[in-house]
């Protein structure tokens, strides 16, 4: 026998004597001797850890670590980092390696975690040149996550780095207009406010958003106000004229509508909006005129509006010799249809088209491009269709923004305090524009009041591996969410009226059909078509539902048929649900070598006994069906070791249920039971288990020699009961 | 003929088996069962006795098992023998030891059971106590857990049950694995190895015991047995059977010097190392401490062997 081999014997004889310094002692030796032998090191940084050597334990986890990270070894370096975190977990250092080496191995959601976790350690530290840092690799791992970039330009604002932190907000914001996010950039410009106060593109950006979703009094102002300085601003200028719209202050939309004119006189739209701003306040001479001088380029692109207009206007001045040669000029008296409509009509029609299509029109007129991108001539040349709008319903978590919520109700109430929302007052560095009408009297803008500021919901998007982004971010109050309600659904809601409730009621189908409950599917879908008869999208989930029966019907076996049933007679649910109960959520969705890599470093952990991480990964794992009943089994294993035995043979019990459980699991998870009953001191059950193993396969592991070990076992447990319940007097010494 | 013979012995005077009758009552076993009994008679509910390895703990836990008469203590020994034990075992195996009747395979009822059987022997006017020998083999958190919840078993103003933990220095660390227990520790009393004085008196009381009518161990010879044992009742032991056998095969009635530094020669015991457990009365780190428990650990292993 070699000297290291006698060390290694010597030095696992005093480990089970409980000779803890002298067992290290050894694997000190050991280790001196072949400093190459990373098991040893690592088994004796584990001593060390037991003997409350931390300093000594880290140094030779760090040996280790070091090693598995050089040759590749990624999940056995994370295990052995997640044992070093254990040991020291105010070490930095540790966590970043964790989700550098998650990274790697394609464990993205772990090292988020990990990089949460450093950025609430730097956070409590007040390191904010770390978080940056930190946060910058959050980036690289998740490009999309909206919620890192937003923390990470607060941070940069906060320290100062401001046109880095300017550029991540308009990167920011043009993801949040592109998704028509406008509630979220409210919020957003909220956080970057306080920064940039004097910023003309947040200014900029959340007017436009609060225009766009109710509150537009105060900022069209407050636009209004910005425009002063930027003349030859086309967009901002555009988006006051929306505002005034929208506000209904007709003069002085069409103020700046020609302000908007004068710039780029042959934009149609603007020549359009000016003529509708003309009928909705009815001044018909102006819009006579506006749309007599425009005609000709009108004509090109809309003859029907112009048409329309003419009509309307020689509803209201028929004697109007404009009208007729406008009229006549178009060929013909009469609108396109054939039918001449009345002024009211037409004024009808116009308030209609601004009172349904108002938001789409708004938002369509604004794309995401930022204030010098955009391009007016692109501005509203076409309708918004629904899918258009839907698009924005791959929506952008903001939930970093909650912690904000306090202190943003206090700024909407102050600035709604503070500005005069009735505002009816001229601005008066806007030129007058050519006058159309002198006399214009118009008290709509008066009249209109602006929307109180709709509440706030925003949806917790950004998860990272179940965690939302403000727990990531830490001190942000959630906000409680209207049940029932998104801020999506609010602005959906009437214009796509019902289609989110089949949606949702179809979503609710394909969830019975993956618990198996395919009769309450067809009930739901059936009720459905009673509301929503001839929908074409529950007509096809029958039909699919229908064709899928057929093919399992054709499918399943007899045998197959009674152990699915099995569980349902016992406990009322289907395998598949007690899975979906067991992990907390739905099982069989992550890819399988996503699978693959959590098992091994379930593997990894277990073997390092990391138990409660080994069974997070095992967790994550059995979402495969590929390793489902591995992981049922190492799970059950770590909470054997955990000393969970109910827990344990629960897993165990609910694999056996599986119902394509293979011969070869199904011993194994008999002969874990079997263990299972050792380990209670319930010799009687482990003996039925081993039974049954022996009855797949009387050669598996060492079930034969279990089998008489439980039969003494339990005899000699019966005898003693006996002589406990006996008048005999017991000894008074006994061995354990 | 053996050595008993030829010394006129009834017993072997230095075996390491346990028994009663050679017990030595030293100042520090007095002192240490004083202790015990206190802890015991006051219902004060976890006692720890700690002590190197060969320093008599066995001995002395045996000692008050046998002063604790059955009419007014259920008293009952546990030694463990290996560290894989359960939760479950070790609660069943309690009951059953305390008189539990059919204990049930469920821990809550047999939780319940137990707790009723406590109330019987107090009751009774009895006194429940459970000595655990080898204790530092209850290395898990649980089973630590288990024998706190044990302790919590009380009536107002008593606790039902008394547990005595005999063990290695590493019971400390076992008991360190469950704060709440640790905190518990009423009584803890440390045995230590014998000083020269000591040995003397040791091995003067086992002769006797074993039916000497003198001495058969020259004065000088004892200091040197000392030092080599390092004061360790077992070392002690082993040296002076093997002493006793030495001077048999040598035909002489007395053991000299010479049969003494040839045992020790033969048992591979060297004066240094031995000498330092005892620590020369200096003040010695406490890791140097644990190196020489090991030391004596070793010295024993290979007398076991041999």
């Amino acid at each position: 026998m070699s000297q290291k081999a006698k060390l290694i014997a010597s030095a696992q004889k005093n480990l089970q004597k409980g000779q803890l310094a002298k067992a290290i002692k050894d694997y000190e030796k050991i280790v001196e001797s072949d400093p190459k032998d990373i098991r040893h090191r690592q088994k004796l940084a584990e001593l060390y850890v037991r003997a409350k050597g931390n300093d000594k334990a880290l140094e030779h986890y760090a040996a280790v670590a070091n090693h598995y990270t050089e040759n590749g070894f990624n999940l056995k370096a994370i295990a052995v980092y997640k044992q070093m975190q254990r040991c020291n977990p105010e070490e930095p250092d540790y966590y970043l390696k964790l989700a550098e080496l998650n990274q790697k191995q394609g464990l993205a959601g772990n090292a988020q975690k990990e990089y949460q976790n450093l950025i609430g350690f730097y956070q409590k530290q007040g390191d904010s040149l770390q978080m940056i840092e930190v946060l910058k690799k959050m980036r690289e791992l998740d490009p999309d996550n909206i919620g890192v970039v937003v923390k990470l330009a607060q941070i940069y604002a906060e320290t100062g780095m401001q046109d880095e932190s300017l550029e991540l907000f308009n990167e920011v914001c043009y993801v949040l207009v592109s998704k028509k996010e406008f509630q979220k950039v409210n919020r957003l410009c909220d956080v970057f406010l306080p920064h940039f106060p004097a910023n003309d593109q947040i200014s900029f950006e959340k007017g436009r958003a609060q225009i766009l979703t109710g509150d537009s009094a105060a900022w069209v102002k407050l636009l209004e106000n910005v425009a002063k300085n930027r003349e030859a601003d086309v967009a901002l200028l555009d988006l006051v004229a929306v505002g005034q719209r929208k506000i209904g202050n007709y003069p002085l939309e069409r103020r700046t509508l020609v302000r908007l004119l004068n710039l780029e006189e042959k934009n149609t739209d603007f020549q359009k909006r000016y003529v509708e701003s003309c009928l909705l306040s009815e001044q018909f001479v102006d819009a006579l005129q506006t749309i007599d001088k425009y005609r000709a380029g009108l004509m090109s692109v809309d003859e029907d509006f112009v048409r329309k207009v003419y009509e309307t206007v020689q509803a209201k001045l028929p004697d109007n010799p404009m009208v007729q040669t406008g009229l006549a000029a178009l060929g013909g008296g009469s609108s396109a249809a054939g039918t001449v409509e009345s002024d009211e009509d037409v004024l009808e029609e116009l308030e209609e088209i601004e009172e349904l299509e108002e938001i789409e029109e708004l938002e369509e007129v604004l794309e995401p491009e930022s204030v010098e991108a955009i391009d007016p001539s692109a501005v509203n040349q076409g309708e918004a269709t629904e899918d258009e709008i839907s698009a924005g319903a791959d929506e952008v978590g903001l939930d970093f923004l909650e912690e904000l919520e306090s202190e943003l109700d206090t700024m909407e109430v102050e600035e709604v305090e503070s500005t005069d929302l009735n505002e009816s007052e001229e601005p008066e560095l806007i030129e007058e524009p050519e006058p159309a009408d002198g006399s214009e009297k118009d008290d709509s803008v008066a009249a209109e009041t602006p929307g109180v500021e709709p509440e706030m919901e925003y949806e917790l998007e950004l998860e990272l591996d179940g965690d939302d982004i403000s727990d990531m971010l830490g001190g942000f109050e959630p906000v409680a969410e209207q049940p029932g309600e998104t801020a999506e659904t609010v602005v959906e809601k009437p214009k796509v009226a019902g289609a989110g409730d089949v949606a949702a009621a179809l979503d609710e189908v394909d969830f019975y059909l993956q618990q198996g409950l395919e009769d309450e599917a067809i009930n739901l879908c059936q009720a459905l078509l009673l509301e929503n008869p001839g929908n074409s999208e529950i007509v096809a989930k029958l039909e699919q539902i229908a064709d899928d029966s057929d093919e399992k019907d054709r499918k399943s076996s007899a045998q197959t048929t009674e152990v699915r049933q099995r569980p349902a007679e016992k406990s009322g649910l289907t395998w598949e649900q007690a899975l979906a109960n067991l992990l907390g959520t739905e099982p069989f969705e992550i890819a399988a070598e996503d699978a693959e890599s959590h098992y091994n470093l379930g593997i990894a952990y277990k073997e390092m006994g990391l138990l409660d991480d080994a069974i997070n990964e095992f967790s994550q794992a059995m979402r495969h069906p590929e390793r489902l009943i591995d992981c049922l089994l190492l799970k059950g294993l770590c909470q054997v070791e955990k000393s969970d035995f109910d827990g344990a043979e629960k897993l165990f019990k609910l694999g056996l249920l599986h119902p394509d459980l293979e011969v070869v699991e199904r011993k194994s998870l008999l002969f874990e039971l079997g263990l299972l009953g050792e380990a209670k001191a319930e010799p009687e059950a482990a003996l039925e288990y081993y039974k049954q193993v022996a009855e797949l396969d009387s050669l598996f592991r060492e079930v034969g020699d279990k089998i008489s070990a439980m039969r003494d076992l339990a005899d000699a447990m019966a005898d003693g009961k006996a002589a406990a319940g006996s008048e005999k007097r017991r000894s008074r010494v006994s061995y354990l | 003929m053996n050595y008993l013979e030829h010394f006129q012995l009834v017993n072997e005077p230095f075996s390491n088996a346990p028994d009663a009758r050679f017990y030595y009552a030293s100042e520090q076993h007095k002192q240490a069962l004083l202790k015990l009994r206190y802890s015991v008679d006051s219902d004060k509910g976890l006692a720890v006795l700690v002590g190197g390895v060969g320093c008599g703990k066995t001995t002395l836990a045996r000692r008050l098992l046998e002063q604790l008469p059955e009419d007014k203590y259920e008293s009952s020994l546990l030694v463990m023998v290996h560290s894989g034990v359960t939760q479950e075992w070790i609660l069943t195996r309690i009951a059953v030891q305390l008189g539990v009747e059919n204990p049930a395979g469920n821990r809550l009822d047999l939780l319940r059971q137990l707790y009723h059987r406590l109330l019987e022997i107090e009751e009774a006017g009895r006194k429940a106590v459970v000595l655990i020998d080898e204790a530092q083999m209850l290395e898990s958190r649980e089973l630590m857990e288990e024998f706190r919840g044990l302790l919590n078993l009380e009536i107002p103003g008593k606790k039902l049950l008394n547990i005595i933990f005999f063990g290695l220095p590493d019971v400390e660390e076992c008991l360190s694995l469950d704060e709440p227990l640790a905190q518990r520790v009423a009584v803890k009393c440390h045995l230590r190895s014998m000083k020269d004085n000591t040995t003397d008196a040791y091995v003067r009381h086992r002769l006797k015991i074993a039916g000497a009518k003198r001495m058969f161990f020259e004065p000088d010879t004892l200091k040197v047995i000392h030092q080599f044992s390092g004061g360790v009742p077992r070392i002690i032991n082993t040296i002076c059977d093997n002493c006793l056998f030495e001077a048999y095969l040598r035909k002489q009635l007395k053991v000299d010097l010479p049969v003494v530094e040839s045992v020790v020669g033969d048992l591979g015991l060297t004066r240094s190392a031995v000498a330092s457990a005892q620590g020369g009365g200096k003040v010695r780190e406490e890791s140097a401490a644990s190196d020489d428990l090991d030391e004596i650990d070793s010295l024993l292993d290979n007398l076991e062997m041999k």
